[in-house]
C-alpha cells in the first residue's frame, strides 16, 4: 500500500471512534508486544472492528500496516484465535497462528494474552486494550 | 321491512365495532404493570395534542414504575425484573452478547458506566432514578428530555422532519428525530457510541444500534414507554420491550451532581469484593 494511503488510513482511524468500550469485547485499539522470548519483543498495535458477523482489523496502522487475516472469539470461555501476517521490528514478515484468552473482560483496559506459532518459531503475546472510562 | 331491519342491524354492528376499537387501546394500557388508575385524561396543548409534560400551571416529572426491559432470573436484582414484558431467553442475543450480559450480572453490574456518571441514552436515560421531564417546544420543532440524575443530562429530539445525517459522529445519546402519530411521540435514534449501557439490564449494544421509541400517555398519571431495539451487531433480530412510568405530580426536577460523593462503584460490588475488579 502506498505510504500516503497508509498515513491517510491511520489518520482516519484516529478520527473515527475506535474507543468502543461497552460493545463487543474485542472492538477497539489494542497495544502490546509479541516475540519469541523476553529479549525479542516486537511492539504491536491492533485495531479491531466488528460488523455483526465478522471481526476485522488493522495491524500497526501507518506505513507498513497490514490487514488482519482472520480472528475469532469463543465467548463461552473468552478464548481468541487469529491467523495473520505480522512484520517484526527487523522488517521480516511472519505468518502466524495465535491462540489466547481475554482477561478482565469487565474492564476498559482488558487484556489478551496467548501464544503464537509460525513455520519456524513460536512465542507469546500480550495486548492491552487502550482507552479510558 | 326486512331491508330496514338489516340496515339497523348493520348499523348496530358498526357502532359496536367502533366502540370495541376505541376501547381496545386503553384496555391494553391498563394491563401494563405499573399502570396508574386516574380518571383524569392527559392534559392537552393549545393545538389539542396530548402534552407529555405538566398541565398548564402545574408541575411534575416522570419516574419509573417498572424499569427493566427483560425478565432475568440470573440478574442480581431478579425480582425487580419480573414485570418486564419479555424474558431474556426470548431476546435474540448473539452468543457473545449473552455471555457478556451474564458476566456483567455476575459482577452485580459493577462495571456499569452510568454509575460512574457517564450519560446513557435510550431506555437507560428514562429509567434513571429521580425522574425526567419531556419538554415539547413546537415553536423550535424540538422536544427535550431532561434528566435529574446521572450528570443532569438532556437529550434533544428534532421534530422538523429532518433525516439523520450521513456521517454521524457516534455519541452517548445518538441522533434523534421524532414525529407525532396521533397522541404518541415516535422517536427514531441512531448514532450511538459504545461507551454506555442502554438499559439497566446489562445488555450490550454496538454502534449499529437503532432505537424506535414510543411515548404515550393514556391518562394523566401514566406514561407508556415502548421501544424496538434493532442492533445487528449484538442481536440476531429486532425485538420489542418497554415499561411504565408514573407522574410525580407537583414535584420539580432538582439539582443532582453525580460526580459529588459518588460511592456507587464501591457500593455495588455486593459481596465485598475489591473494587479493582472493575474500572
Amino acid at each position: 500500500m502506498p505510504r500516503y494511503l497508509s498515513a491517510l488510513l491511520f489518520l482516519a482511524m484516529l478520527a473515527s471512534p475506535a474507543i468502543a468500550q461497552q460493545g463487543h469485547p474485542l472492538v477497539g485499539t489494542w497495544q502490546g508486544y509479541w516475540g519469541t522470548d523476553d529479549n525479542n519483543r516486537n511492539f504491536l498495535t491492533l485495531i479491531l472492528n466488528w460488523d455483526g458477523q465478522k471481526l476485522s482489523g488493522l495491524i500497526n496502522p501507518g506505513p507498513g500496516s497490514t490487514e488482519l487475516g482472520s480472528m475469532n472469539m469463543d465467548s463461552s470461555n473468552w478464548s481468541v484465535s487469529l491467523e495473520t501476517d505480522l512484520t517484526d521490528d527487523d522488517g521480516m514478515q511472519v505468518h502466524i497462528n495465535a491462540q489466547g484468552k481475554l482477561d478482565n473482560v469487565g474492564s476498559m483496559n482488558r487484556t489478551m494474552t496467548g501464544t503464537w506459532q509460525s513455520a519456524s518459531d513460536s512465542g507469546s503475546f500480550t495486548l492491552e486494550r487502550q482507552g479510558g472510562p | 321491512m326486512i331491508k330496514k331491519h338489516l340496515n339497523r342491524s348493520r348499523l348496530t354492528t358498526a357502532l359496536g365495532l367502533m366502540l370495541l376499537l376505541t376501547t381496545i387501546e386503553p384496555l391494553q394500557a391498563q394491563q401494563r404493570p405499573g399502570f396508574l388508575e386516574d380518571d383524569r385524561p392527559a392534559p392537552r396543548n393549545e393545538e389539542g395534542r396530548v402534552s407529555l409534560g405538566p398541565a398548564p400551571g402545574g408541575a411534575g416529572y416522570w419516574a419509573r414504575r417498572t424499569g427493566n426491559l427483560v425478565v432475568n432470573p440470573d440478574s442480581y436484582e431478579a425480582r425487580a425484573t419480573l414485570n418486564s414484558p419479555i424474558h431474556i431467553d426470548d431476546v435474540p442475543l448473539k452468543d457473545w452478547a449473552r455471555t457478556l450480559t451474564n458476566f456483567r450480572h455476575d459482577l452485580y453490574l459493577a462495571s456499569e458506566p452510568y454509575t460512574r456518571c457517564k450519560p446513557a441514552g435510550g431506555p437507560r436515560q428514562i429509567m434513571s432514578p429521580y425522574g425526567f421531564e419531556i419538554v415539547d417546544m413546537p415553536d423550535l420543532d424540538r422536544v427535550y428530555i431532561i434528566t435529574t440524575s446521572n450528570a443532569m443530562t438532556w437529550r434533544v429530539i428534532f421534530m422538523d422532519g429532518r433525516e439523520h445525517p450521513e456521517n454521524l459522529r457516534p455519541s452517548y445519546f445518538g441522533h434523534s428525530i421524532g414525529h407525532w402519530e396521533g397522541d404518541t411521540l415516535v422517536v427514531d435514534t441512531v448514532g450511538f457510541n459504545e461507551k454506555s449501557w442502554f438499559s439497566r439490564d446489562g445488555l450490550p449494544t454496538t454502534t449499529a444500534l437503532h432505537l424506535t421509541e414510543r411515548y404515550s400517555r393514556p391518562n394523566f398519571s401514566t406514561l407508556i414507554y415502548d421501544v424496538t431495539i434493532d442492533d445487528p451487531g449484538a442481536y440476531d433480530a429486532p425485538w420489542d420491550s418497554g415499561f411504565v412510568l408514573g407522574w410525580n405530580e407537583g414535584e420539580e426536577l432538582f439539582e443532582y451532581v453525580c460526580q459529588e460523593n459518588n460511592v456507587s462503584p464501591d457500593a455495588m460490588i455486593g459481596d465485598g469484593r475489591i473494587s479493582s475488579i472493575a474500572p
